[in-house]
C-alpha cells in the first residue's frame, strides 16, 4: 500500500497540471495574506488574523474541488483503462490499490496546504490550527469523493467532464442550499461538506464519515470490477 | 496437493458462457499448456485464477488455498494477457514497485538479474514508454519471475516476439521448471506447446477437449508413426510381393527407388517389415521412425484446424 501512495505522490508532484495548481493555490495564499496585512489599519488584529488564514480556506471551498478533480478524475480508472491494473490486482489486494492511492493523494493536498499556510504564518505571523484542519478536513472529503467517481465511472473522459461539472455546480448548490430558506434546495445542505464547516467544531466528524462513505463506496466498486 | 485445481469454473457475460463449467488439476512442477485459439477461453480462465476477473460459477485452489490473500500472491507470478506498463517509468523501477507493492524487498542486484535473465541486460534505466513489444513481453515476464514465484501464469508469453527472443523465452520456462515451479501458460501455438510443455489441454468454445501429457494423447488418439526404411532398389522379382505385404500393414505408403515411407499404427509392425525385407534379400540401410506432432494428430481428428498451426 505505501508503495503505491509513494507512486502516487511522487507522480502528482511530477505533472505540469499539479504544479500549476501549486502554483495557484500558494500563490493566492501569499496574495490574500499580503492584502489582509496592507488593510492591517483598518481591520483588528483578529480580522488581520483569520482574514490571512481563512482566505485560503474561501479558496479551497470555492475551487478545491476543481483542483482535486483535475488531478485525480482518473486516478482508479485510468489505470483499468490503460490496463496497468491487471499487474496491481495480481500482486496486491484492491482495499490495498484505493486506499495506497487515497494516502498518497491526501499526502500530497497536505503538502500544498501546509506550503500554504506557512505562506500565511510567514507573513500574517499567525497560524490557525482550526482553520488548517477544517481545510484539511474538506479536502479529503473531496478526495474520496473523487476517487469515487473515479471507481465507479469506467471511463476517465467521463469522469474528467462529471468532476469538471460538479467542481462547479457542487459549491453553487451548496451556497444556495445553505443560505436558503426553500424547502426544495434547503435539503441539500446536508448531503455535502460545505455546511458542516458552518457548524459547531464537533461536526467536522461529519465530514470524516462523509470520506469514509466515499471511500467504501470506491472500495465496494473497485472490489467488483474486471479490470 | 495440486498446484492448480479448479471444480465447475464457470464464466458468463450476459447470456455468453465463455468458460463453461472447466474442471482442471494441474500438478506441481509441471509445464502446462493451454491451447486454444482466439477467443476459447484461455485469458478469462487465466484472468480468473489470478484476480483480474471473477467468476460466475465454480471453485478454485492455488497451491492448495483458496482465497487469494496477499501470503498467496507473494507465491503467484502472472504475465497477464492485454498488460501495460506505465510509460515513464524504466525497466528496473518497474520491478521495484511491483516487488514493494507485493511485499517483497528490493534488491537492485538481484533486478538487474532478473532483467539479464529475461534478455533485457543493459535497458534497466531504459523508460518503458520507448520499448519495443517484444522488450515489454520480456518485462511482463520479468515481473513475473522477479517475486521468485512458485506458480507462474504466462499467458501467451511468445506472441508478438521474434522467433529468437521466443527460443529464449523457452529456454526460461524450462529452466523455471528445473528450479521446481509450476508454470500454466497459454498459447495459440501448437509447435511452442509440444516443445516445452508436460501436460496439455486443448479448449474449445469454453471446454476443455482434451487434456493429458503428450505420451497420453498420442497414445489416446491412437496416432499413426511415420516410418521410412532407407533400402536397396527392390528386384522386379519381389516388388509386386512386397507391395501386396505393405498393403495389409497400412494403406499410406509411399514407394521411392531407395527408400520406402509407411504409416503405420502399432509399433510391433516395424520388426515384421524388416524381416520381411531381409528374406526378401534387400539390404536395409536406416530405419527411422517419426512421432506424430501434436499438430498431425489434432489436425488428423479434426480437433483443431488450419489456423491454430503455424
Amino acid at each position: 500500500m505505501w508503495a503505491i501512495s509513494v507512486k502516487e505522490f511522487q507522480s502528482l508532484f511530477k505533472s505540469i497540471k499539479s504544479i500549476i495548481v501549486i502554483l495557484i493555490v500558494c500563490g493566492a495564499s501569499y496574495g490574500i495574506a499580503h492584502i489582509v496585512s496592507q488593510l492591517g489599519g483598518q481591520l483588528t488584529s483578529a480580522q488581520v488574523r483569520d482574514g490571512a488564514n481563512g482566505g485560503i480556506l474561501v479558496m479551497l471551498l470555492g475551487f478545491g474541488p476543481l483542483f482535486i478533480s483535475s488531478l485525480s478524475h482518473n486516478v482508479i480508472n485510468q489505470e483499468i483503462k490503460t490496463r496497468t491494473a491487471r499487474f496491481l490486482v495480481t500482486k496486491t489486494s484492491r482495499e490495498r490499490i484505493v486506499l495506497g492511492k487515497f494516502l498518497g493523494i491526501c499526502c500530497f493536498w497536505l503538502v500544498c496546504i501546509s506550503i500554504s499556510f506557512l505562506l500565511i504564518a510567514f507573513i500574517s505571523h499567525h497560524f490557525s490550527f482550526y482553520i488548517f484542519l477544517e481545510c484539511l478536513l474538506f479536502t479529503v472529503c473531496i478526495i474520496s469523493f473523487v476517487l469515487m467517481l473515479s471507481a465507479l465511472t469506467p471511463s476517465p473522459t467521463h469522469t474528467m467532464f462529471l468532476s469538471i461539472i460538479l467542481s462547479f455546480v457542487l459549491p453553487v448548490l451548496s451556497g444556495w442550499s445553505i443560505f436558503s430558506s426553500k424547502a426544495y434546495i434547503a435539503w441539500f445542505k446536508y448531503v455535502t461538506p460545505y455546511y458542516y464547516l458552518k457548524l459547531e467544531k464537533g461536526y467536522l466528524t461529519v465530514l470524516l464519515i462523509f470520506a469514509a462513505l466515499c471511500l467504501c463506496t470506491a472500495l465496494w466498486s473497485f472490489k467488483r470490477r474486471e479490470v | 496437493m495440486y498446484a492448480i485445481e479448479t471444480s465447475k469454473l464457470t464464466k458468463k457475460y450476459g447470456s455468453k458462457t465463455v468458460v463453461n463449467g472447466i474442471n482442471l488439476q494441474v500438478p506441481q512442477g509441471e509445464i502446462y499448456g493451454f491451447l486454444g485459439r482466439n477467443g476459447a477461453g484461455k485469458s478469462t480462465f487465466i484472468n480468473m485464477l489470478t484476480g483480474v476477473s471473477f467468476p460466475s460459477a465454480g471453485e478454485f485452489t492455488l497451491l492448495g488455498q483458496s482465497d487469494i490473500d496477499l501470503e498467496l500472491q507473494k507465491k503467484i507470478g502472472v504475465l497477464p494477457d492485454y498488460a501495460n506498463f506505465y510509460d515513464e517509468m524504466t525497466a528496473l523501477n518497474h520491478l521495484r514497485y511491483f516487488l514493494k507493492i507485493n511485499g517483497h524487498r528490493f534488491s537492485k542486484e538481484h533486478c538487474s538479474n532478473v532483467l539479464k535473465k529475461v534478455g533485457l541486460e543493459g535497458h534497466d534505466h531504459q523508460k518503458v514508454g520507448k520499448f519495443s513489444f517484444g522488450m515489454k513481453k520480456k518485462l511482463g515476464i520479468a515481473q513475473a519471475i522477479v517475486t521468485d514465484p512458485d506458480l507462474i501464469f504466462l499467458d501467451e508469453p511468445t506472441s508478438g516476439v521474434d522467433i529468437e527472443s521466443a527460443l529464449y523465452i523457452h529456454e526460461l520456462i524450462r529452466e523455471l521448471q528445473n528450479q521446481g515451479k509450476t508454470i500454466f501458460m497459454t498459447s495459440h501455438n501448437l509447435n511452442e506447446v509440444e516443445k516445452i510443455c508436460t501436460r496439455v489441454a486443448i479448449m474449445k468454445n469454453g471446454v476443455i477437449l482434451i487434456e493429458g501429457t503428450m505420451e497420453e494423447l498420442r497414445f489416446q488418439y491412437q496416432a499413426k508413426k511415420t516410418v521410412m526404411i532407407k533400402h536397396d532398389p527392390y528386384p522386379n522379382s519381389h516388388k509386386e510381393y512386397i507391395q501386396q505385404f505393405f498393403r495389409t500393414l497400412s494403406p499410406e505408403v509411399e514407394y521411392h527407388h531407395m527408400y520406402t515411407k509407411v504409416m503405420l499404427q502399432k509399433e510391433r509392425n516395424i520388426p515384421l517389415i524388416i524381416r520381411e525385407l531381409i528374406q526378401c534379400g534387400i539390404d536395409i540401410y536406416q530405419v527411422h521412425v517419426e512421432e506424430p506432432s501434436l499438430e498431425e494428430i489434432f489436425l488428423q481428428k479434426n480437433i483443431v484446424d488450419h489456423s491454430q498451426v503455424s
